[in-house]
């Protein structure tokens, strides 16, 4: 039992033979913020508060559209006129079929960040630039469709102060759109990163927890979709 | 000094250790496209079929968010952890906002043709006449 004790005393001590002013303190100190009690890491911990605490903002808002789709309201367009009846709603103007075709791009984009990630954890740099690129490429083809949108119903005369009906409207479809461009940002950020050759193997992580973020986008999306613009 | 970071190279990854996988990735959009497809097709019913459609429709959106947070964001395979701080946002953000949507009462039928609606302005009745006084 005694020279079980000295053997791991003498262990421990052995960890401490390196002489005190060679050890790097800073590069310890880089390692052991990825040491967690919980094994998750502290930036992959926070993008998920983050990502829950997302779902009451978006749940907020989502609300807010259903209390008031179907308000009435008397409809102008950009110069004043009345174009529209009480009844005339902005959910009657929907291109759905145009919008289908924007959630299929999402839906793609959020399949090629998966291969990004893929790749990031391959240390593949070469297909880590390609996904990143579409999916920036993918998703700035989803807020140039709803810019499109957005315009078409401006010149429709459904402003974003036309009733609360189109408010609620405007506001969830663009914080939302606001949100995909933010990812957009970051994935440039990350593929510029990757080019430069700062994004090496062991900092993969950061390539899956943008890709979270991105994911979340896709999801509320998928939320948004279905009750906006799909249930009447 | 050297992190466990640095001494991991590429060639000690094996491809099961990888979180998500590729084959698998294909199939969970092949779904969502399909799914997406049929959501979009239930837009074109007939307008008799509403309730069904619903119904439809919700299913398949929470079918799709399940798909995309359980393979693509690989809450599945992570840590339990992880899963529930993301489902408690979810489940926080429904209580509260059907809360909400109850106390604004939308779940009350207003009597108008189209659920939720604002209800009809009622006529203002006239007057009481008086008779006439002799």
């Amino acid at each position: 039992m005694a020279d079980t004790a000295d053997t791991a005393l003498t262990a421990n001590v052995g960890a401490f033979d390196e002489p005190f002013h060679q050890i790097d303190f800073a590069h310890e100190g880089v390692a052991a913020g990825h040491q967690t009690s919980t094994g998750i890491s502290n930036e992959k911990l926070g993008m998920w508060t983050f990502l829950g605490s997302e779902c009451l903002l978006f749940g907020a808002l989502i609300s807010t559209y259903l209390l008031y789709k179907n308000r009435p309201g008397t409809i102008t367009n950009v110069a004043g006129e009345v174009v529209g009846q009480v009844h005339d709603r902005i959910s009657e103007h929907f291109d759905i079929l145009f919008t289908s075709a924007s959630s299929f791009v999402l839906l793609a984009s959020s399949l090629t960040m998966v291969f990004a990630v893929v790749a990031a954890q391959r240390n593949d740099a070469p297909r880590l630039r390609l996904w990143l690129g579409t999916t920036a490429g993918l998703g700035a083809v989803f807020i140039g469709g709803q810019v499109y949108e957005f315009t078409a119903f401006v010149r429709e005369g459904f402003g974003f102060t036309t009733n609360v009906s189109t408010s609620a409207f405007f506001t969830l479809t663009g914080f939302h759109g606001v949100h995909v461009t933010i990812g957009i940002l970051m994935l440039l950020v990350l593929l510029a990163l990757s080019l430069k050759g700062r994004l090496p193997f062991t900092k993969s992580e950061s390539v899956e927890i943008i890709g979270l973020y991105w994911h979340f986008v896709d999801v509320v999306w998928i939320v948004i979709f279905t009750i906006v613009y799909l249930i009447k | 000094m050297t992190t466990i970071a640095e001494t991991e190279t590429p060639a000690d990854v094996h491809p099961e250790d990888l979180h998500h996988d590729t084959g698998r990735s294909w199939q969970v959009a092949a779904a969502l496209f399909v799914l997406t497809g049929l959501e979009v097709s239930t837009y074109f019913w007939p307008h008799g079929w509403h309730r069904v459609t619903h119904v439809t429709l919700i299913v398949m959106m929470v079918l799709k968010f399940a798909a995309v947070a359980a393979f693509f964001m690989h809450l599945k395979f992570d840590h339990t952890m992880l899963r529930r701080l993301f489902v408690f946002g979810i489940i926080l953000a429904m209580v509260v906002f059907l809360g909400v949507l109850s106390a604004m009462t939308f779940w009350v039928n207003s009597g108008t043709t189209d659920f939720n609606n604002a209800p009809h302005e009622r006529p203002i009745p006239p007057p009481p006449t008086r008779a006439p006084t002799s």
